[in-house]
């Protein structure tokens, strides 16, 4: 990806009342020199095309230091840009816009892009998405050099020669990847409902509680056939006992009489309780069978719904169907107004579905049958046979000791046997049910818990399960978590090593160039450039010239080998450099950068500018300052050659 | 287009901790659209799915 500045224009700005414009050519030539005299807003220029690059924050005073004088209130910096895509698409026209307002010290960023459709002024910084990551403010100081850079790739407290080697080659994303991971895998736990178990020591505590959940359901279970099996044993002695106490009543032909008739009376009844039960629990399902007042309401009801005549065969699905025709009934048309009315209104009228439940629930009113047996009048059929069966049971007994009256006495220890036995079979029924009953009632009734009732334990040993299967999953997810934040750490480490000593290299090879007179190297970098020279001089500290070529040096190995071509804009390359040092600078660094735009001060003309004036490709532009205070924007060599000091040409 | 710095060491970490091919190529992969801005939950979960470790043991 190429991108080149093409111009730039002041409104207003440092430069000058009214509008400046500096044309760098387009396609741009590969190195601008504009000569400008101080205090004509180079330092200015410099940070406005990084604060639109980079959409920076500007505080109200720095916004109003950029006007042109007290007499105006607006200004506006645009920046043009040439950006060609990676895959050699034709290169695209941006400009980038900060518009002032110096009374109130607002600015506003934004973008136009002239070859998009749609590309009129859009809010913002609107440029190619690979573009996002480079343009951050700390970025930006590299190729719109910032000259305290020169001096911060060198503090090892900054750490700048990292963070710049971080945000070209996109190792911050990675960074930023981790953090995501961790963000993801985060809510994905907190989507289980137990997440208690994220830690080894958590898995373990539910695996034992599923555990303890297991043995107690088998303990029931166990429980459960044990008592049955009991229950089945006391059943088959009572049949026996009952037979042998029939055969002793056998012994006396009337009371067998009696027996035989009394247990025929027991089966009848008991199938009469049984059916006088449904019939009970049906009548208490129809209202209408609970009160002579509630039937009568109810009849009234349906006859009021007959009278009125009511649901009305007219649904609203009817006035929608009307709606989405184009034309009513009456062969009117329905247009847009007539179908929202239609729509609304519709609300006003029972849905097919309502009204059939309510034609369902008027038959049913009008047809009940008068015959119905209320509720009360069943529960007195059941209170009678279950006095009978009392009176039948009591008959019984009163038989079985008429019997052990007569002399029988093997008859006393089997009805004694059968007491016991109806007892024990009755505690049985009682556990067992306490035991097995899934029925919420009955649960409530016998006040089970998961420690005595077997649905229960049931339920909450899967429920024990369901969190021990979550607990293990997120264990394990908080474990592949950790093992690929580990790798993506060793990658982003890994990879800075690498590059490090990649761009190491290369510096000291352009540093071998632009220092002859000393072998002044990078020995490592390790968020700084940490020098070594074989002057002792160098080694506390170097002059501002090396200074600058150590930067150079950095700056252009660093972005030689990013996938971006970038411009390079600096102010006042040469004003501290030594004149031999200049010399060597001029001469290197024309062959960095794919395109330069220096800003430069007469004095740099010599042994520097000079050395530019036989490179083709090269745009001069010069600006002076004319008597009457305003500025004016030459170009050509001839210009930029003759300036002199004072910015006043000779 | 992912540096040749960070595909080597991508290459490099996934060996020292015996990752298959697959792994290999989908953890690069998962960096680059990092890079591109262009990743959403499932990518990193796939990849989550298929890193192997060992759940707690009955002991624990």
């Amino acid at each position: 990806m190429k991108i080149r500045i093409t111009d730039w224009r002041c409104e207003n700005l440092r430069i000058g009342e009214g509008t400046e414009s500096f044309e760098l050519g387009d396609p741009p030539a590969r190195w601008s020199l504009i000569q400008m005299p101080n205090g004509l807003g180079k330092t200015s220029t410099m940070t406005l095309i990084r604060a639109v690059l980079g959409e920076e924050k500007l505080s109200a005073e720095k916004v109003r230091s950029f006007k042109a004088s007290d007499a105006v209130e607006t200004g506006e910096f645009e920046l043009g840009l040439l950006i060609e895509g990676r895959r050699g698409e034709p290169p695209k026209h941006y400009r980038l816009t900060a518009t002032f307002d110096f009374s109130d010290g607002s600015y506003q960023y934004s973008t136009l892009r002239p070859q998009e459709r749609g590309g009129g002024r859009e809010p913002g910084l609107v440029l190619p998405p690979d573009l996002k990551h480079i343009l951050k403010s700390e970025f930006i100081r590299l190729f719109v050099f910032d000259g305290e850079l020169a001096q911060d790739i060198r503090d090892l407290n900054k750490a700048a020669a990292d963070r710049a080697i971080r945000t070209l080659y996109q190792l911050d994303d990675i960074t930023t990847l981790q953090k995501r991971v961790a963000n993801e895998v985060e809510k994905r736990q907190e989507t289980l409902e137990r997440t208690s178990g994220k830690t080894k020591k958590g898995v373990s505590q539910h695996k034992k509680l599923e555990k303890d959940a297991k043995n107690q359901l088998r303990t029931l279970e166990k429980t459960l056939g044990e008592k049955k099996s009991a229950y089945t044993q006391l059943q088959e002695e009572q049949a026996e006992v009952r037979e042998k106490i029939n055969s002793h009543i056998a012994r006396n032909g009337d009371l067998n009489e009696r027996r035989v008739r009394l247990d025929t009376e027991a089966e009848n009844l008991a199938g009469d309780i049984q059916s006088s039960t449904y019939q009970a629990i049906q009548a208490f399902r129809n209202p209408a069978t609970l009160s002579s007042a509630i039937k009568s309401r109810l009849t009234d009801l349906g006859t009021t719904l007959t009278r009125a005549r009511l649901p009305k065969s007219v649904s609203s699905d009817f006035f929608e169907e009307v709606a989405d025709e184009g034309e009513c009934i009456c062969g009117r048309p329905i247009g847009a107004t007539e179908r929202a009315v239609l729509t609304q209104r519709k609300e006003q009228y029972l849905a097919q579905d309502q009204i059939s439940a309510i034609a369902t629930m008027k038959e049913r009113l009008n047809s009940s049958a008068a015959t119905e047996t209320s509720f009360l009048d069943s529960c007195e059929i059941l209170q009678e046979k279950l006095e009978e069966r009392q009176a039948n049971e009591k008959a019984m007994a009163r038989l079985k000791l008429e019997a052990e009256e007569r002399g029988d006495e093997g008859m006393r220890p089997l009805t004694e046997r059968e007491s016991e036995i109806k007892v024990n079979l009755a505690t049985l029924e009682t556990e067992i049910e306490r035991l097995e009953t899934a029925d919420p009632v009955k649960q409530r009734e016998h006040q089970c818990t998961k420690k005595d009732n077997i649905p229960l334990a049931r339920r909450h040993r899967e429920e024990c399960k369901a969190t021990l299967d979550e607990a293990e999953a997120s264990y394990l997810l908080s474990r592949q978590r950790d093992k690929l934040l580990d790798q993506l750490k060793r990658v982003e480490l890994k990879a800075l090593t690498d590059l490090r000593e990649v761009i190491r290299e290369e510096t000291n090879d352009r540093l071998e160039t632009l220092v002859q007179m000393e072998d002044l190297r990078v020995e490592r970098i390790d968020g700084a450039l940490e020098l070594s020279s074989n002057k002792a001089s160098s080694k506390d500290g170097v002059s501002e010239g090396q200074s600058l070529s150590v930067a150079y040096a950095f700056l252009t190995a660093l972005l030689s080998k990013a996938p971006f071509e970038l411009p390079f804009i600096v102010d006042s390359p040469a004003v501290s450099l030594d004149l031999d040092v200049r010399e060597e600078v001029s001469r290197v660094i024309p062959t960095l950068f794919k395109q330069m735009i220096l800003f430069v001060i007469s004095s740099e003309q010599a042994a520097f500018a000079e050395n530019f004036y036989k490179h083709e490709d090269t745009r001069f532009i010069t600006l002076r300052q004319t008597v009457n205070g305003r500025v004016e924007t030459r170009y050509g060599l001839e210009d930029f050659r003759c300036q002199k000091s004072d910015g006043e040409s000779t | 287009m992912t540096n040749k710095a960070v595909c080597e060491a991508v290459e490099e970490v996934c060996n020292e901790d015996g990752m298959d091919e697959t792994y290999k190529s989908a953890l690069a992969t998962l960096i680059e659209n990092a890079m591109l801005d262009n990743i959403d939950s499932s990518d990193i979960h796939d990849l989550l799915d298929q890193i192997v470790v060992g759940g707690p043991t009955d002991e624990d």
